[in-house]
């Protein structure tokens, strides 16, 4: 190899892109000519010095700015490949009959059921305010009911009308609560999961709502997730939910902006 | 280091399971960040392009075919990107030829290299007075850790000429050093 050859490789061997072959002979004249020594000697400390170079971070809203445009492409995708609304009716029925039989006799049932209290009623003479009471209860237990077999549907969006029947439930059931709080945790979907949040605040007088949510807090890893969580329980103006995100913003390895966010609405509530 | 973790999620974000580009933006954001940092400077504007990075990786998702490597068609949306930019902004292309580019960015005169002799401004300096591919194969290999392979699919250029760049964008760096009078130490 002559020296022509050998400082035309410099640029690779540093790169380590040197063909093995090469390398070979590289090395070699090394050992024997003291001029590329020096040549390669002086390239490698222009390399190494460039890789000092300081290089300045982004700031925290990058993030956010990305997390807030990664939603809004979601949405626009989710619209856009969104069905007509006659083939969304046919499969929505079609998924009642006949692969959950079960939830479609319950149904049949407690329509039937209600039917029947209405003209049971009527013919009882009861007091109106007697049959609207019991009304609205048979017709909040079969929203109940539902809502819980919508959770359970393949489809997001079907997740997602079941959760905003949900809110026509004003005294859940243990089962519904545990359905939203499956579906905080559990759910593929991040609009689904982002409606459950809003589901669950609804109920934040019922015992233990205001803990589950906090503990879901410690346990998320979604930014967004973390902040509709913080804006419930900011909003809950309850000590016991301000004192879970006092608790909350001392943990280690918290996403900065979230940190901020909720060291902000703190300050603010 | 690339692994075949990016083309998988890269794969399912072009399937549709768009929260799967949230890994890839933590695993890149600064790298990219950085790329643009060195010729656009003001940071804000840096972060501005590298959200438009990953705003064409949604857009233009159905086009990852995965054929090569992750990295080089994400570097090849940010390498337009900030060509797009010098294009709206009228500054400073990368494929100009080296008159042009003399005139949107004259060379350094020496009272400018007395005041900047810190070795780090020098190398800045260095670097700035690299033209068109020069300068981007040097960017891509020493700051961005890129193969000469990957550079080649981003700049759209055979391998041979990637290494020809990086010989001479160390030949030009070193020539404009010695210039100055300055001795690099690593």
């Amino acid at each position: 190899m002559i020296c022509q050859q050998f400082r035309e490789l410099i640029a690779d061997y540093l790169a380590e892109e040197i063909e093995a072959i090469d390398l070979k002979e590289f090395q070699n004249h090394l050992e024997i000519c003291s001029s590329c020594e020096a040549e390669l000697k002086e390239a490698q400390a222009l390399w190494s010095a460039l890789e000092e170079l300081p290089t300045k971070q982004p700031s925290p809203e990058l993030r956010g700015r990305f997390y807030a445009m990664l939603e809004k492409e979601k949405r626009t995708l989710a619209a856009s490949t969104r069905p007509s609304w006659p083939k969304r009716l046919e499969v929505w029925l079609g998924s009642w009959w006949p692969e959950r039989p079960l939830i479609g006799i319950a149904v049949a049932s407690l329509t039937l059921f209600v039917g029947l209290s209405l003209g049971s009623n009527f013919n009882r003479s009861r007091s109106a305010d007697g049959e609207i009471t019991a009304l609205r209860d048979e017709v909040q237990a079969m929203n109940e009911i539902v809502s819980l077999a919508m959770l359970n549907q393949d489809s997001s969006s079907e997740r997602l009308a079941g959760i905003n029947l949900s809110a026509k439930v004003s005294d859940p059931s243990p089962a519904l609560v545990t359905g939203l709080m499956n579906a905080l945790k559990k759910d593929p979907n991040l609009n689904v999961r982002l409606a459950s949040v809003d589901a669950l605040g609804r109920y934040h007088t019922e015992p233990g709502i205001v803990d589950l949510l906090t503990q879901s807090l410690s346990q998320e890893s979604s930014p967004m997730i973390q902040i509709a969580i913080i804006d419930l329980l900011i909003a809950i103006e309850e000590t016991e939910a301000l004192e879970a995100l006092i608790t909350f913003i001392k943990q280690q390895n918290l996403k900065p902006e979230v940190k901020n966010y909720a060291q902000n609405r703190l300050i603010d509530a | 280091m690339p692994d075949n973790s990016d083309h998988l999620q890269m794969l399912a974000v072009r399937e549709g399971d768009l929260d799967k580009l949230g890994p890839l933006f933590e695993k890149y954001h600064q790298q990219l960040f950085g790329y643009f940092q060195r010729q656009l400077r003001d940071p804000q504007l840096c972060e501005d392009v590298v959200q438009e990075v990953f705003f064409r990786m949604l857009k233009y998702r159905h086009t990852y075919r995965g054929e090569g490597s992750f990295r080089a068609w994400m570097y090849s949306i940010a390498y337009n990107a900030k060509i797009d930019h010098f294009r709206q902004t009228q500054r400073r292309p990368e494929t100009i030829t080296d008159e042009v580019d003399l005139l949107v960015n004259p060379r350094p005169n020496p009272e400018e290299i007395f005041i900047k002799s810190n070795q780090r401004e020098l190398l800045d300096l260095a670097l700035d007075q690299l033209t068109g591919l020069k300068r981007e194969v040097i960017l891509l290999r020493r700051f961005q850790s890129l193969k000469y392979l990957e550079i080649s699919e981003v700049l759209d250029c055979p391998v041979g000429t990637v290494k020809a760049c990086l010989f001479h964008a160390i030949k030009d760096m070193k020539a404009f050093i010695a210039k100055q009078g300055v001795k690099i130490t690593s």
